[in-house]
């Protein structure tokens, strides 16, 4: 108890709240743009939390989670083009209701129903984390072994119909994170002959040049094909009264917990949930008929779910130190960054600060409301905002942020190196997800392979595996998100 | 032929040989008693990558080529990855005032902005902005180079 009341005093500190605030509101503004996502806006803040406090940079960066989830919809709502990938099942309901003149009303849906679904997430957080977490104290090398693994095949999962590339990419991250010391030995692998990269390749910096750098080169062409919708106007948000609640909070409750679940299962995300819960909500509700039209029911669904994924992916990377999407593997980075090893003993070790994200997390939650009044009201300005100059200073911010990191000048050379494999890669099909993934893991994962061979010792594979029935189920589940998309895959082409 | 398939997996697979050139390298190796190598979790992923790779080609081979209306290599990509390049040559050698503005500049001006005027105060003014945000309240000293 005293340490959630320490954590609750850190987080609604002035600065911790500037920093939630400051990230909700630049999270709304980056999301409500459309082409960049949540994971650039991530990527773009991160450098921002080298200063500061590891529950400060976690309040900063929930916030842009959070609010860039958020604001996607406005976008999706006024322009008909969603902002990220997870607000488009939003456009389906929301412009035509905008188109109707009911704009305010329709971003009003879409934000309750965030909050709820966010709040409902952080419940289920609290809840899970710790239980999970005190389960997972009782893993070995051999257990930690068969989680990190589950945890890289969410690379599968990630890389939708690209497999392949998708573990190619996973490689290069493992790759990535063998560059430097090794774990076991005062060797040097992979520096070329560089001192500078004796130290290993900075995390934040290949984080920001894979994404935030690559979306730079790729917007510049991209943008060139790309047409912009009419913008319909709209001065003030009119959030829904209680009473028009009435027959939906099923559909409310139900979205949500759909995307806390989606959120939990590793490489899912908030598009997937918004397009399940979606499709529930057309199946199950008594006004589907209007579905398309303009009806609340459509944007309820779709914005509980995506924004209750929040909460949800966070369970596995807290609990376990395993990222289920890019986010979550950024947020992790951040921990290594401020010198907390993320893992099982994370809520044993630093349960302060996991409490803190718990507060944060609901804290940020409530912030959306006020961020999302100003950014309705100056969405107009956002989009004339002229994309050459905010190119321009991305890329300044990002450099800047790499440099920042540890003050090295090589770091620069890291990202703007990896920013430009990463956009080659990205055209040529590669997802990105994966490299991030492979990196945040791969030195845990060669760690837990050493020490699974130092306990194995002179055993046999199947007597050492045998001994450990969670290790089975382990590798059981890695076999089943492995193949069970192959199958899928599969019986559709048959199918087709 | 898809195109983009096999020259990717021919990367890769002259990628990984490279790399497990670099796994002989080193002349320190310590061995652990229970033979547990720094290089044999490397190679195992290399070995990994380089057969990832020849079924990517293969594949390739195989496929038809799918068209797409956005060329990878364009003028305007092009430009950006010299001037991300340069941006990274002179960042340490001007400073980050000089080496930024030219970045942020340059950027700008090839997507496709023209009203250099604004676009330099712009510039200018941002670029203020984000220094003071890094010397006085993330207390991050950034280069000055020879030129500030």
């Amino acid at each position: 108890m005293d340490m959630i009341l320490s954590a609750l005093a850190e987080v609604l500190s002035p600065f911790a709240l500037i920093m939630n605030l400051m990230g909700v509101m630049i999270g709304m503004i980056i999301g409500a743009l459309p082409g960049l996502g949540s994971v650039v806006a991530i990527s773009i803040c991160l450098p921002f939390t080298f200063g500061m406090e590891p529950l400060q940079a976690m309040a900063l960066l929930l916030g842009v989670y959070c609010g860039s989830n958020c604001g996607g919809s406005i976008a999706a709502v006024l322009i008909n083009t969603p902002g990220t990938p997870q607000a488009a099942a939003t456009s389906i309901d929301g412009f035509p209701m905008a188109r109707l003149g009911k704009g305010g009303k329709a971003i009003g849906w879409s934000l309750s129903a965030s909050i709820i679904g966010g709040l409902f997430s952080c419940v289920v957080l609290v809840v899970a984390a710790p239980t999970v977490a005190s389960f997972a104290l009782r893993f070995g090398p051999l257990e930690t072994f068969g989680l990190i693994l589950m945890g890289l095949t969410c690379i599968s999962s990630v890389s939708g119909k690209k497999q392949l590339q998708g573990l190619i990419a996973g490689l290069l991250g493992l790759l990535l994170a063998c560059v430097g010391m090794s774990p076991f030995t005062p060797d040097a692998r992979f520096t070329f002959g560089l001192y500078a990269l004796d130290g290993g390749m900075d995390t934040v910096a290949v984080i920001v040049g894979v994404f935030a750098i690559a979306e730079v080169i790729d917007r510049s062409e991209r943008m060139l094909h790309e047409k912009q919708g009419t913008v319909i106007n709209v001065n003030k948000l009119s959030m829904p009264k209680l009473s028009e609640y009435k027959g939906r909070i099923w559909n409310l409750i139900k979205s949500s917990i759909i995307g806390t679940i989606v959120g939990i299962l590793p490489g899912t995300g908030a598009t997937t949930a918004a397009f399940i819960a979606y499709g529930e909500a057309q199946r199950s509700s008594p006004r589907r008929d209007k579905f398309g039209t303009g009806e609340p029911d459509s944007i309820i669904a779709a914005e509980s779910s995506n924004n209750a994924v929040t909460g949800g992916a966070l369970v596995p990377s807290l609990a376990l130190g395993i990222p289920g999407d890019p986010v979550t593997a950024i947020m992790l980075a951040t921990f290594i960054l401020h010198g907390i090893t993320p893992g099982v003993r994370l809520m044993v070790d630093n349960p302060a600060v996991v409490y803190g994200i718990f507060i944060a997390l609901a804290v940020a939650n409530l912030l959306m409301y006020p961020c999302c009044c100003v950014t309705t009201r100056i969405f107009n300005y956002l989009l004339k905002t002229p994309e050459p100059i905010l190119m321009g200073l991305i890329t300044v911010l990002c450099v800047l942020g790499a440099y920042g990191s540890r003050g090295n000048f090589n770091d620069v050379a890291v990202t703007i190196g990896s920013g430009i494999a990463a956009y080659i890669l990205r055209r040529c099909g590669f997802p990105m997800p994966p490299i991030v993934i492979g990196l945040v893991l791969g030195q845990q994962f060669e760690m837990s392979i050493g020490q699974m061979l130092l306990y194995k010792a002179d055993m046999s594979w199947w007597t050492y595996i045998a001994q450990s029935p969670i290790a089975m189920c382990l590798f059981a589940v890695t076999a089943l998100i492995l193949i069970v998309p192959l199958v899928r895959h599969k019986m559709s082409s048959q199918a087709a | 032929m898809k195109k983009q398939d096999v020259i990717s997996g021919i990367l890769c697979v002259g990628l990984s040989l490279i790399l497990y050139t670099q796994t002989f390298t080193s002349d320190a190796v310590i061995v652990f008693e229970d033979n547990i190598n720094p290089m044999q979790y490397p190679r195992a992923l290399i070995a990994l990558l380089a057969f990832l790779g020849s079924i990517l080609t293969i594949r390739g081979l195989l496929q038809k080529e799918d068209k797409t209306d956005i060329p990878i290599f364009s003028r305007r990509t092009l430009g950006i990855m010299v001037l991300l390049l340069v941006y990274a040559a002179i960042f340490n050698a001007t400073g980050f005032f000089v080496s930024s503005v030219i970045a942020c500049f340059g950027v700008s001006v090839v997507m496709g902005w023209r009203r250099l005027g604004i676009l330099f105060a712009a510039c200018i003014v941002a670029l203020i902005l984000i220094w003071a945000l890094y010397t006085y309240i993330l207390r991050i000293p950034l280069p000055t180079g020879t030129l500030f």
